[in-house]
């Protein structure tokens, strides 16, 4: 056990030094407060002590190309499964998550039929594969939902046990950035529309990171504001422009935006009547 | 390359279980529309079907994915 004493002006960046200082993951410490000074008004000088304690054999980020696996694995595979494994390509807890990761991945493609080459990059925090192939349609799918459900699974299969965490982020031919181009275009658009009208505009569903791409996008966008709206799969991005007073909430679009479920309602009616 | 649904399902699942020997997938085979059966130990379940079912959700788009090139439609079950 080792145990030594950081300062940075919150506490964050108090472990974030000590992480790098010690080379140990901030998963893999714990640490006391030692100190919360606030200045004047909590505007100056704010800073945080902490005592932090690593295990002295930090199971780190220090890269290890032999896995130790009698080590960090003895309490993880369970002694029976380990030695007769049948599915030998199995990614396990190993520190260096890349080989793994790729190996998981290819074998999903493989067996999907897809021929498809994938490269890997990896850093202290994650994981990047890449994949090329001409079969993109299959691989990306609409608005790229193959492809997150292919990162998520290849996630899970790689990260089983927390201890040894890592982020595994998928790309294909490039869909990252031309998302990303595509969803700023359609901000940007949707944000001059909302200040023209004056009206809410409420974008169709999409997922998390779809939503913070255009969250950051627009926050530097003055004279609107953006929130997000709805559950689960519906989940919406509202892009409100100033001044614009809010009726009854949960209906965000009611001054003009709405022109999701009104019109249908309508139309319902019309047919029951 | 060839397409192997049943493979894809079996591949993903003993690697994410903690009884991968505990893992069987069968095929029913229809005309049109498969129904791939996975089988895992019953303290296994959770972890191939996922907090609010995600990890069963994005396994079946990635079977739909792969159906889509031979043509068929796939139904994922997963039994205890």
């Amino acid at each position: 056990m080792k145990e030594e004493v950081f300062e940075g002006k919150s506490e964050e960046e108090a472990l974030l030094k000590a992480s790098e200082d010690l080379g140990v993951n901030i998963s893999e410490m714990s640490y006391d407060v030692l100190e919360n000074e606030t200045g004047l008004f909590g505007l100056f000088k704010k800073s945080v002590k902490i005592r932090v304690r690593v295990a002295d054999e930090p199971a780190a980020m220090v890269y290890r190309k032999e896995a130790p696996r009698a080590g960090s694995n003895a309490h993880a595979a369970t002694g029976d499964d380990a030695p007769g494994d049948d599915n030998g390509k199995t990614p396990r807890e190993l520190p260096i998550k890349g080989p793994d990761a790729q190996a998981a991945l290819e074998g999903v493609l493989q067996r999907m039929g897809v021929k498809a080459e994938v490269t890997v990059t990896e850093d202290d925090t994650r994981v990047s594969l890449d994949i090329s192939t001409d079969e993109e349609d299959v691989v990306i799918g609409r608005d790229g939902e193959v492809l997150s459900a292919l990162q998520f699974v290849v996630n899970k299969m790689v990260n089983r046990f927390p201890e040894s965490r890592k982020r595994v982020v998928l790309d294909a031919v490039g869909f990252r950035n031309r998302r990303r181009e595509a969803l700023s275009a359609l901000a940007r658009e949707m944000g001059a529309k909302a200040i023209r009208t004056g009206k809410v505009v409420r974008l169709s569903p999409m997922n998390a990171q779809d939503r913070r791409l255009i969250h950051l996008e627009l926050k530097s966008h003055s004279g609107l504001t953006t929130r997000s709206e709805g559950d689960g799969m519906f989940r919406c991005l509202l892009i409100v422009p100033d001044g614009f007073r809010e009726r009854s909430p949960g209906r965000g679009g009611r001054g003009g935006g709405s022109r999701g479920s009104r019109p249908r309602r309508d139309r319902d009616q019309g047919q029951n009547a | 390359m060839s397409t192997d649904i049943k493979d894809i399902v079996a591949f993903i699942a003993k690697a994410l279980v903690d009884h991968p020997e505990e893992v069987s997938v069968e095929e029913v085979v229809g005309e049109q529309t498969s129904v791939i059966e996975l089988r895992v130990a019953k303290d296994d379940m959770g972890k191939v079907i996922g907090k609010q079912g995600r990890t069963a959700r994005a396994v079946r788009t990635v079977l739909n994915a792969a159906a889509t090139k031979i043509k068929k439609r796939v139904v994922l079950e997963i039994i205890e």
